[in-house]
């Protein structure tokens, strides 16, 4: 047995105090009987009444002091159990006792600080998937690059040959740099260890920034790329991770839409998000992979003509969430695919200006 | 970890001829820290599911395990505790109370917990859903989008393990109903509590981390 834990100095002292207290009452109260009252029934029955009274109160006493040790020995019980890592036993969660109630608020915190051990795991578990995706995709652009320098080494070619087999190995390289680099960031973005400085910025620029890159493929192409956006519109994000995050959206959208298709970026202020609408006239994406496309190296199968390692659409989603917004696609194959990236809407740039001339 | 396992679960209205068979044998389980959209058209059986997770329905057969606890075991008392302390649910219809202030309307599940709201959470909620100033404002005074925010606000003040939400846009126009749900998903996430949410509005759906699709009372992949 538990809980027989030894009483203060001053709850001894008031103990003391109390009884004595108590003693001198009683002895008070025979002189007041004996001297006040000469009749022995009334003595007697007083006395009873107030004996039983007493005893009453000393009983009432020794239950409360054992609810609350029971209570203090339950809770001790809870916590060995939580210490220990074990789920409390037989505890009724859902009674409305004090003591449950202090038993829920217990188990909900050490749930809490039970998250961090569990998402440390879930961490390692990441990283080790990404070093075997990783080596994985490196493998095949080096096993390339190998053979083609041991054909330019092995045999004797024309200068024309070796060009050919040089452009090959470049282009081989080239690929295997940018998936390096992909690869690279996605790490840092499965790891956290990118630092995204959010702030109150005009969305024009980040996406003048992320049309910037695809302008020329696109003008290849002979796709038109067109932008709607008032330059007033701001949103709380990082410009130029933002900017990359868009960059893969229309990457993807000029490499999926045929010759003379139209890539359209269309931003619209909303209440708390401005949205960001990336919309093309290409091959579209069947609804049963909406949610796929998100993922770490998946392609769709209607891809597989096209270089891409499936990886700018998971970035570009890990950037916004990151930046507490959020993408979603909505598409219709052989029409064309719509990505909206909703970013936190900032004040815009009226209001900005009004916050800091307030400031100043 | 599983937070809600859901076995063989059945539920039918009426007898003989006429029976309808709402929910068929459902088995499910809900990772915990998940967002989980279930889409079905109108009738098969999803408000019935997400009323069972909730404790607000008993089964004919079958059980909900909510965090380890078969709810089919539950007095109605510790039932009604159960809702008030794991679970927050958001309705199509906002179900705020029109006489009672938006802070009122926030606070009222721990004034019948009989506790007090932590004041930093609180605040925290608040600025989170933008509610800061219209705190005195009624229900009636906001718009729809508004009203949304402060049911949120109530389901997240007992700070509940499980967010279940019937259709929380369904009565939003499209615009609003990504306000509200981007706002929703983030705090959840941010919380780390789990979210249930129907819906048939795949646009919407897409944003959950898994979808399940359900027809005539079963779940089907």
């Amino acid at each position: 047995m538990r809980g027989k834990a030894t009483r203060g100095k001053g709850e001894g002292l008031l103990f003391a105090v109390l009884t004595a207290a108590t003693i001198l009452l009683w002895v008070a109260l025979f002189y007041i009987l004996w001297t006040r009252i000469p009749w022995a029934g009334v003595r007697a029955l007083i006395l009873s009444v107030c004996g039983a009274v007493l005893a009453a109160s000393l009983l009432w006493m020794w239950y409360q002091r054992r609810q609350v040790t029971r209570f203090a020995d339950d809770l001790c019980r809870t916590l060995d159990e939580l210490m220990s890592g074990r789920q409390p036993e037989d505890i009724r969660p859902y009674e409305d006792t004090l003591l449950t109630r202090v038993q829920g608020k217990l188990s909900q915190y050490f749930d809490i600080m039970n998250e961090g051990k569990v998402q440390s795991r879930r961490d390692k578990e990441t990283i080790q998937s990404l070093v075997s995706d990783i080596s994985h995709q490196v493998k095949t652009p080096i096993a390339g690059i190998k053979m083609y320098v041991g054909i330019l080494r092995g045999h004797s070619l024309s200068q024309e040959q070796k060009e050919v087999f040089l452009a090959t190995l470049e282009e081989q390289t080239d690929k295997l740099d940018f998936l390096i680099q992909s690869l690279v960031k996605m790490s840092r973005l499965e790891t956290g260890t990118f630092a995204l400085r959010t702030q109150d910025c005009r969305v024009s620029d980040t996406v003048a920034r992320a049309m910037s890159t695809v302008w020329a493929s696109a003008e290849q192409k002979g796709i038109a790329l067109s932008a709607q956006c008032d330059s007033s519109v701001t949103a709380i994000h990082d410009s130029k991770w933002t900017a990359e995050a868009l960059g893969n959206i229309l990457d993807n959208a000029v490499k999926y839409t045929p010759q003379g298709g139209s890539v359209t970026v269309t931003v619209r202020p909303w209440q708390f998000y401005v949205r960001i609408d990336v919309s093309d006239t290409g091959i579209g994406i069947a609804e049963e992979h909406y949610s796929d496309v998100f993922k770490r190296f998946y392609r769709s199968p209607e891809t597989a003509g096209q270089e891409g390692v499936g990886l700018g659409l998971y970035l570009a989603n890990g950037i916004v969430v990151r930046q507490k917004g959020y993408i979603s696609v909505k598409s219709e194959p052989g029409k064309g695919t719509n990505f909206s990236v909703y970013l936190p809407a900032g004040l815009g740039i009226e209001k900005k200006g009004e916050a800091e001339r307030k400031e100043k | 970890m599983n937070i809600v396992t859901v076995k063989n679960l059945k539920k039918y209205y009426g007898k003989g001829e006429s029976q309808v068979k709402a929910l068929n044998g459902i088995d499910l389980q809900v990772e915990k820290g998940k967002f989980t959209a279930i889409i079905g058209a109108s009738g098969s059986g999803k408000t019935t599911l997400l009323n069972m997770i909730g404790g607000l329905d008993l089964p004919d057969e079958g059980e909900v395990v909510v965090d380890g606890v078969s709810l089919s075991g539950l007095k109605e008392r510790e039932l009604a505790v159960f809702r008030r302390s794991k679970v927050g649910f958001v309705y199509q219809n906002f179900n705020l109370i029109p006489s009672l202030t938006v802070r009122e309307n926030i606070q009222f599940p721990l004034s019948l917990a009989g506790t007090t709201p932590d004041p930093v959470f609180f605040q925290e909620i608040i600025s989170f859903l933008r509610l800061g100033e219209r705190l005195e404002a009624y229900p009636g005074e906001l718009s729809g989008g508004g009203q949304q925010r402060v049911a949120i606000a109530r389901a997240l003040i007992a700070k509940p393990s499980i967010i279940l939400a019937d259709e929380p846009t369904g009565n939003l126009d499209s615009k609003s109903g990504q306000n509200v749900l981007g706002l929703l998903k983030m705090s959840v996430e941010t919380y780390h509590q789990t979210l249930i949410m129907i819906t048939h509005n795949l646009e919407l759906a897409q944003m959950a981390d898994r979808v399940v699709r359900i027809e005539d009372g079963r779940i089907c992949q």
